[in-house]
C-alpha cells in the first residue's frame, strides 16, 4: 500500500457519525420498522400446530366431498359403498331426527 | 417481522458508518450525508426483498448511490466532465485490461488527506470509484459488480478519477 493509499484511507476512517447523528438516525429506523406482533393467546402458529390445521382441513373437504360425490351413486359405481356405508346411514340419521323434533312439537 | 427488524438492527450497527464516510465524502456537506444514511436505511426497511436482504451490504451501497445520483441530479453540473472527456462507451478501449501500474504510478505522487476532501468536487462517477477503491478497499471487480459496469471500465474510471483528483489539487 503506497502512502496515498494509507493517507486515504486513514483520513476517511477517521470520520464517522457522532453519537448523537447515531442515536438520531437509528430512532428514525426504530420509528419505521413494524412492530412485532403479539402472539394471540387462543392461536398459535407453531409448525406443529399449522401443519394439524392443515391436515384436518384436507381430511374434512375430501371425507365431505367424497360423500356428497357419492350420493347419487348406482349399484356398480366405485363410490357406491360409500354411499350404503356412509351417505344413507347419515342421511337415514337426520330423517330420524327431524321426526323426533315433528314428534316433539307436536305433543307441547 | 421481529427476524427483519433484527436484520435491520445489525446493518445499522455494521454499516450505518462506512455509508456516512462515502455520503460525506461524496457529497462534503455532513448535514445532509446524516439524511441520506437515514433516508437510506428508511427506504431498504422498506423496500427489502428477501435476496436484498441475504447481502445487505450491497443492497444498502445501492440504495445510497441512488439516493446520491439522486442528489446530485438535483444539485450540481460538472465542467470537469467536459474537460476530462468522460467518455466512457469507448473508454474500453483505451486501456489494457489491467492497468494497476498506471493507477500505482498515478497515486503515489498524491497526498491522500488532501484528496480525499476534494473528492467531492469532482464528477460523481469517479467520486464513487475512488471511495470504493480505496477507502472501502473493493477490488474493481467488487465494484464493477457493485455499480453494475465492466471490470475494464472501473479501471478506466480509477484512473482518470486519479487524474481528475491531481487536475484539482494542482488547480490554485
Amino acid at each position: 500500500m503506497n502512502p496515498f493509499h494509507t493517507q486515504f484511507h486513514t483520513r476517511a476512517h477517521q470520520t464517522g457519525l457522532t453519537d448523537a447523528e447515531r442515536s438520531r438516525v437509528h430512532a428514525a429506523l426504530t420509528r419505521a420498522m413494524v412492530p412485532e406482533p403479539i402472539p394471540s393467546p387462543f392461536f398459535s402458529t407453531s409448525f406443529f400446530f399449522s401443519r394439524a390445521l392443515i391436515a384436518a382441513t384436507l381430511l374434512i373437504v375430501i371425507t365431505g366431498g367424497t360423500t356428497y360425490a357419492a350420493e347419487g351413486a348406482l349399484p356398480g359405481d366405485l363410490l357406491y359403498p360409500i354411499k350404503i356405508g356412509v351417505a344413507e346411514p347419515i342421511s337415514g340419521t337426520r330423517l330420524v331426527l327431524q321426526r323426533l323434533k315433528y314428534l316433539l312439537e307436536r305433543e307441547s | 417481522m421481529k427476524d427483519r427488524n433484527r436484520l435491520f438492527d445489525a446493518a445499522f450497527a455494521d454499516h450505518a458508518d462506512e455509508l456516512f464516510r462515502h455520503a460525506f465524502f461524496r457529497l462534503s456537506d455532513r448535514e445532509r450525508a446524516v439524511d441520506m444514511v437515514q433516508e437510506c436505511f428508511l427506504r431498504a426497511y422498506t423496500y427489502a426483498k428477501d435476496d436484498d436482504i441475504r447481502d445487505m451490504r450491497a443492497f444498502l451501497y445501492r440504495t445510497l448511490r441512488h439516493l446520491i445520483i439522486d442528489e446530485y441530479r438535483k444539485k450540481k453540473s460538472y465542467s470537469l466532465d467536459a474537460i476530462l472527456e468522460n467518455d466512457d462507451i469507448h473508454a474500453d478501449a483505451l486501456l489494457p485490461q489491467d492497468d494497476t501500474n498506471t493507477i500505482e504510478a498515478a497515486t503515489v505522487r498524491l497526498d491522500g488527506e488532501q484528496a480525499l476532501e476534494k473528492v467531492s468536487e469532482l464528477p460523481p462517477d469517479y467520486g464513487e470509484v475512488l471511495l470504493l477503491r480505496f477507502v472501502d478497499g473493493l477490488t474493481p471487480r467488487e465494484i464493477a459488480e457493485r455499480i453494475d459496469v465492466s471490470e475494464n471500465l472501473v479501471s478506466v474510471r480509477i484512473h482518470r478519477a486519479l487524474k481528475a483528483l491531481r487536475t484539482v489539487l494542482e488547480t490554485p
